[in-house]
Parts: structure tokens; sequence; C-alpha cells
């Protein structure tokens, strides 16, 4: 029984960062319409900013957030003046198919340009704190771990008032729901489409630094992230950030129990399936809003 | 002109096993041809058609698996390539009409998951690696299965070209543009998709076949992953997505700078493919095929000597 | 007097569809203005091209001795024109408070946003009431009650409306125009499209009428009432 717990626990610390990857991609798509194919890329990158900020200087990956935020942010602003926001002026259907085009395009060369850059070995970060462990009762919570759904959870908390109660943040709101209406209003919509990129941009990031400290990371890493990210959105559906962060959490703890039931490669295959399964027969997810 | 170029290319591909005696130029036009094979059948789909199916690797594989037991189980290659082959299709059917349904993008990942898990599968319950027995590598000649590559990617070009006239394929097409105004002038959209579907996942079935009966030794879950549809999907927009020529075009450029490439650094020919792909994406949607239009049309301009107005005015 | 806008020889296409073929009005400060005619008129069409919602082919926009035509819908709202769009369009997601601060984003609407807001609450007592509520939970009536309140939140000189009683049951429709009637008497110059000829040509003072790209008559209000035109519009939509 205690397994079986520790096994769930852990899942959901794993999902916890399932989660924040996915909030990145969603916001993307519901404001912009564009579904991100290279979010897992971006991620990976955010990863390495990490592992770079503690090998060459000795900083501690929580703190680094503080740089690896920022500068995925600026990434973000980069890819979307570069190649994204030409997309936006497009239908929407040829739209979202054109941008999962890019995506792909630009996912190659990231990882290309990640291989060069850094080669293809796994990189992992081990701090002076890495193997301690927190009890709960009877069971262990890994402290990174537990450091990364803390993180993601404040980085979501923040989100939230950020979208909530700031100007910028309605006006993305407004924009995400319908954005002639908007630019009615005086919202400058490049703007807000920028910004709402560049935001995904820098969740990624953050998620990357995560990802970097409980795992290793190697150049390969962004397609099975992009892939969990897109099982989770699909999953929770669209309209929720807390929505999405627990549909994370829901898919961590489904992975570890069906690996630890099933074996191995059932990790994976759980949330392919989930995913299937939910695009079928209930496409709106399991906390979004139809319509 | 163009007919007389696919005469030459033709003969000249039929010829060449015989002509050339270097196993690595043969093996070099096997991997060229089995790339066009594959970039064609996502072509037939996905450039005609607009659907942006992310499985096709599934389809490849379950041809190469199937083929490749069959065959070294003992039965004769040409039944084994038309079991796999009908096993794809099979597979089509059971894939395709549930997921079609699906709108753009969901139908793009909803098929890249699809293949995954079926990767994923054939991983676990087969992970060791499938190597040619002695007895048949001793017997093993390259020129059935390069002149097999050559029949399925020329039967690929031919199907890309029925599509581009006839009556179905305009209907395609028609779908591809706007499916709710083709539906309304009498196009079963859903069946047009669901034959082009079929279409593509029978010739990467075939070309999966050729592959599990050239191929010394794989790991089974090899044929099953999304690299091959990846690199099917860069080949078509290279080339020129929708046309007849552009997989082939965009399948010889890929698979050649490739090689030249692999020379270099590693993984540079990732990175140049990549920036191509967003280049031709962004703005050139005709690709190396449009390119070639635009030249051979300039060219033609120059050529013609100029006429006189007067000329032009008709006989007096 | 010269006029607040004034529209000249608009000409305006949807991708490859012309619908706009030479369209001319001209709207008084403080004036209601009608703009009737069948569905496909083009009625909307000029509205959005003057919202900065759609850039015309040809013709020119002209508001307050300023050219506007190209322009986008962010500068042109910061100029004074504020429009309500037909069906309304509100952020159904967000509440009722939401879209009205939405309604004064623009630059020149921010330094008097509260009370903006305090005045619309006067006006439309009803969104006072119900200001934490989620907008797409309203009653027809009451949306449109905030779509307009949400437009008045930029302060404008001039106010767009595009078909506001659209689905409207007609008690509602009366209580959107007395409120129209107590924003004219504000000041603001008011420019009504419609498809429903009679509530609108009751409340307006002018009006044109419009069909298939083009105003084909002008008039007064009453005038345009008996005109055989408007009839025939009104029988065929």
């Amino acid at each position: 029984m205690e397994i079986w717990l520790q096994n769930l626990l852990f899942g959901a610390l794993v999902g916890g960062v399932y989660g924040l990857a996915a909030v990145g991609l969603a916001l993307v798509f519901g404001v912009l319409r564009m579904l991100n194919v290279s979010h897992g890329e971006l991620i990976m990158l955010g990863g390495y900013a990490t592992f770079w900020a503690f090998s060459l200087w000795g900083v501690d990956p929580f703190a680094s957030l503080l740089i690896t935020g920022p500068l995925l942010f600026g990434v973000g602003v980069v890819l979307y003046q570069a190649l994204f926001g030409r997309l936006v002026r497009i239908e929407e259907e040829v739209k979202v198919q054109l941008s999962i085009l890019i995506g792909f395009g630009l996912a190659l060369v990231l990882h290309a340009l990640a291989i060069f850059a850094w080669t293809a070995d796994e990189r992992a970060v081990t701090t002076a704190y890495a193997g301690r462990v927190v009890p709960l009762g009877p069971l262990v919570v890994p402290l990174t771990r537990l450091g990364g759904l803390g993180v993601a959870f404040a980085t979501l908390g923040g989100l939230h008032l950020f979208l909530h109660r700031t100007d910028l943040g309605r006006a993305i709101r407004a924009t995400a729901e319908d954005w002639e209406a908007a630019s009615l209003m005086g919202v400058p919509v490049r703007r807000v489409y920028r910004t709402a990129f560049a935001l995904g941009s820098a969740l990624a990031g953050v998620a990357g630094a995560l990802v970097t400290v409980s795992d290793a990371i190697s150049p390969a890493i962004g397609l099975g992230w992009t892939l969990k990210a897109l099982i989770v959105v699909v999953l929770a559906g669209l309209g929720s950030i807390f929505g999405t962060f627990v549909a994370g959490i829901l898919l961590g703890m489904a992975e570890s129990a069906a690996a630890f039931a099933f074996g191995g490669v059932f990790r994976e295959v759980v949330g392919l399936v989930l995913f299937l399964v939910i695009l079928i027969v209930r496409p709106q997810g399991l906390f979004g809003r139809s319509g | 002109m163009k007919r007389t170029g696919a005469v030459v290319a033709g003969v000249a591909l039929l010829a060449l096993p015989l002509v050339v005696r270097e196993a690595a130029v043969v093996n070099w036009t096997f991997l060229v041809l089995l790339s066009i094979a594959l970039a064609q059948s996502w072509n037939l789909l996905g450039g005609f058609g607009g659907q942006v199916n992310l499985g096709l690797a599934a389809f490849f594989g379950i041809g190469a698996l199937l083929t490749r037991v069959l065959w070294l189980g003992g039965v004769p290659v040409l039944a084994a390539l038309a079991a796999g082959c009908s096993g794809s299709v099979l597979a089509g059917l059971l894939v395709g009409a549930p997921s079609l349904r699906l709108r753009g993008p969901y139908f793009a990942i909803g098929t890249l998951a699809m293949a995954e898990i079926l990767r994923l599968v054939v991983g676990t319950t087969l992970p060791e690696v499938s190597a040619l027995p002695s007895r048949v590598i001793a017997t093993y000649h390259l020129l059935p299965r390069y002149y097999l590559i050559l029949l399925v990617a020329a039967a690929a070009t031919l199907a890309a070209w029925w599509l581009s006239r006839a009556r179905f394929g305009l209907g395609l097409v028609a779908v591809r543009e706007d499916e709710l105004v083709a539906e309304s002038v009498g196009v079963d959209a859903f069946r047009h998709k669901l034959l082009a579907f079929l279409l593509s996942a029978g010739f990467a079935g075939a070309a999966g076949g050729v592959f599990g009966y050239y191929h010394p030794s794989f790991y089974p879950q090899f044929a099953f992953s999304p690299v091959w549809t990846f690199d099917s999907v860069l080949m078509g927009f290279l080339g020129g997505i929708g046309t007849v020529w552009g997989p082939v075009v965009g399948a010889a450029f890929f698979v050649t700078v490739r090689e030249i490439l692999a020379l270099g650094l590693a993984e540079v020919h990732v990175l140049v493919f990549g920036l191509l792909f967003i280049l031709v994406v962004l703005l050139l949607p005709g690709g190396l095929v449009e390119i070639g239009r635009s030249l051979r049309r300039w060219a033609l301009a120059r050529a013609t000597p100029k006429q006189h107005p007067a000329d032009l005015a008709g006989g007096t | 007097m010269a006029p607040l806008l004034e529209v000249r020889n608009l000409e305006a296409a949807y991708g490859d569809v012309q619908v706009l073929w030479g369209v001319n009005w001209r709207v008084k400060p403080g004036e209601v203005v009608a703009v009737v005619g069948p569905n496909g008129a083009g009625k909307s069409t000029t509205l959005r091209v003057i919202a900065g919602l759609l850039r015309p082919l040809r013709g020119e926009v002209w508001f307050d001795g300023e050219r506007l035509e190209g322009k986008p819908a962010e500068a042109v709202v910061d100029r004074g024109i504020a429009m309500v769009p037909e069906g309304r369009r509100l952020f159904a997601h967000m509440t009722v408070l939401e879209n009205l601060w939405m309604g004064g984003y623009a630059a020149r609407a921010r330094p008097h946003r509260h009370r903006a807001l305090q005045e619309v609450f006067d006006l439309f007592p009803i969104l006072a009431e119900r200001r934490h509520q989620l907008a797409g939970t309203l009653s027809g009536g009451q949306q449109q009650m905030l779509a307009i309140a949400r437009a008045l939140m930029s302060r404008p000189r001039l106010l767009l409306l595009d078909e506001p009683s659209l689905g409207l049951a007609p008690r509602v429709v009366q209580q959107v125009y007395e409120a129209v009637h107590r924003i004219v008497r504000e000041g603001v110059t008011v420019v009504i499209v419609e498809q429903n000829v009679f509530p609108v040509l009751e409340h307006a003072s002018r009006g044109y009428v419009m069909a298939q790209g083009r105003v084909i008559v002008e008039g007064s209000a009453r005038a345009l009432l008996e005109t055989e035109e408007v009839r025939r519009s009104y029988v065929g939509s």
C-alpha cells in the first residue's frame, strides 16, 4: 500500500512540471490559435540555460530561474518577430496548420543547434541538497522535486494574478476570446500576441529549469516534452490554468501507476492512449469550456 | 518536354544496376527511390488532400514488419510484400475512419500519437534486432530489391499523376481548399479523404515491405520511428507539396545533400533542412518545383523574340 | 455646421468580393443617423471600415477634419469613435466589470476609467447589480446594454451601433433605444445600422437607405418612412 502511495506521490511531483509545460503551450494556442510544436525545444533550451548557469557560475538552479525566465522570454520575442508573427493575419484553419509546420522546422533547427553547441550528451545538475528527502508520514518526498512542484505552483499562481489583475493580462484574455472586439477597445493586438508568445516561451524555460534539476537533459528531449504538453492540454481542455495544472498532475500519477503495474513502456503509452480517448470521447477536455 | 524527361529518367533508372557495377551507387539510388516512395505516399494525402498525417511511419512499419516476418518464415517474397501492403491498408481503414473525423491539428497529433503507441508496443514486444540469417545473406542480391522499390516509387508517382488529372483528384483538392464549399457542390469529403488515406497507407506499406526485404538487420521499432514521417514531410515540402514531381525532386535533393553534409559536422544537414523547410513554408509553398517552373518561364520569356504590336494587330 | 463624420466614395472588398461600391455618408455632431437596408447591403461593412477593422479599396473617411481610413482599430478608438459590433461580441468568460474595464483600455479612456464606470452604471443600473456576473450568462437585452456601456467607456464622440435590436424582443428593443436617447442627450453622435426599419427610423433624425453596396436614398427619418424603397426593403427582409 505504501509503495503505491509513494509511487503516486512521485507521479504527482513529476506531473506538476507537466502541468507547467502544458500551460505555456496552452497560452500560445489560446491567444494566438497557433500550435507551437517546438515548445519542447524551448523547454530544452531553458534546461541548458540552467545547466550552464550552474556549471559556469555556480548559480543554484532555483535561483537561476530569474535568468532563465527572462532569457526565454527574449527568445520568444525573437521567434515571434521572425516566424510566428508572420502568420497572424492568416485565417484560422490554415494558420494552425502553418504554425505546426513552422514549429516542426524550428524544432529541427533548435535540436541541431543544441547538438552543435553542447553535444548530444546528457547533462544533469547535482546540487548540494540533491539527495535530500523530506519525510511525509510513512512516505518520503525528494527535496528537489518538492521544490519543483512549489516553483510550478507559484509560477502558475503568478500567471493567474497577472492575467486577472493587470491591464495587460486582461487584454491578453480579451484577445484570446475575440481579438477583433479587443482591438475595438484599443487593445494593441499584435503586441498582445507577442507578449503571450514570449510568456509561453518563458514558462517553457522555467519548466526546463525544473527538468534539469530533477532529471537529465539533452538536445533530444524536445519531442517527448512537446508530446507530454500536448497530452496534458488535450486532457485538461482550454480555459483554466488550474485545470491544466491538475491535469498534469493526473497524467504524472497515471504514468507512475501504469509503469508500476504493467512495466516501464506503459509509462509513455498510457499518456498517448488517454490522449486519443479524450480526443474522441470528450474533445473539450476534462476541465475545458465548450465553445 | 516533361514527359521525355520522365522517360529518359525511367530508362536510366531501369538500366542503372545493369550498367553501374558499384554497389554503393545502386544502394544510394535505392535509398533515393525509397525516399521518393515514402514522400509520395505522404504527398497523396498531405499535399493533394491537405491532411497532415504525422503517423505515416506506422504504415511503413507495418509493411516492413509483416513482410519481413512472412518472408523469413518461408513465404515467397512477392506474397509477403502483398501481405505487408494489405496489412497497411487494413490498418489504414481501421485508423483512418475515426481519425479523419478529427479536425486539422487534432488529426495531425492524433495520428502521431497512434503511430507512437504502435512503435512503443512493437519496441516492447519485439525488442530484438531482426537480422537476416546466414543462408539468406548468402543468396542476397541487390537487383530484385532495387527493381521492387523502383516499381513502388514509380507506382506512387503514377498515383500522384492520376490524382492531378482525374476527377477524384480534383475533388480531393477541392476538399483541401474548402471542405464546406466542396460538400455543397456534391463532393463527399469524407470518402475522398479516406480513399487518399488508404492510398497513402498502401504505398507506405509497400515501401516498408521492400525495406523489410532489403535491410540486412534492423530493430523492428526502427521501422516505426517518426523520423520516417518527418523526413517525408521535409522532402515533400522542399520539392513542392501537392505536385507530381515535388516529392521526387525533394527526395533526390534531400538524400544527396544529406550525404554531402554528413561528411562535415554531425547534424548540420538537420539544421540546413530545418531552415530550408521554414523558408519554404513561409515564402515558397511551391518548393523546388516552383523555382524550376519560374526559371523556365523566365527563360522562355527571354528566348521569345519580341513582337511588334502591329504584327499582332491582325492582317490587313 | 461642419460634419463630424464624412464618408466619401468608399469602396471595399472581402478578399476578391467587392461589397462597397462608392458609399457617401455625412453625419453632423449631435445627430442620430439611421442606416437601413436589406441583408448584404454593405451597412455593417461601412461601419467596419470606419471603425478600422477593414481597409477600404478606395475612398475616404473623415472624422473631425482628420482622415481615418486604413488606420487600425486601436488608433480609431483613440480618436473618439467607438463601435458596438453586430452580435455584441462580448468577452463571454469575463465578468461585466471586466468587460467594462476593457472598454476603457484605450489611452484616451484610461485617465477617466473610474468616472466613466460610474456614469455607465448610472445609465444602466442593471449592470451595476450584476457587475461580477459572467457576461455570457446575461440575457440578450442585458448583453446589449453591456455592449453599449462597454463602448461608452472610451468616452466616444461618435458611437456606431451595428444591429442593436438583433435577436431582441420588442420591449427590450424599446429599452435599448431609450438608452440610446439618454446617450444622445449627453452629446454623443450616433449612427445606427439596422435591418429592422421601424424602431430605428422612429428614433433617428435622418437616415440612409443602402442596397448592394451603395446609398440609394437619403433624407429625414419621417420622409424615409414613407418612401417606396423603405417599404420595399422592409417587405423584402
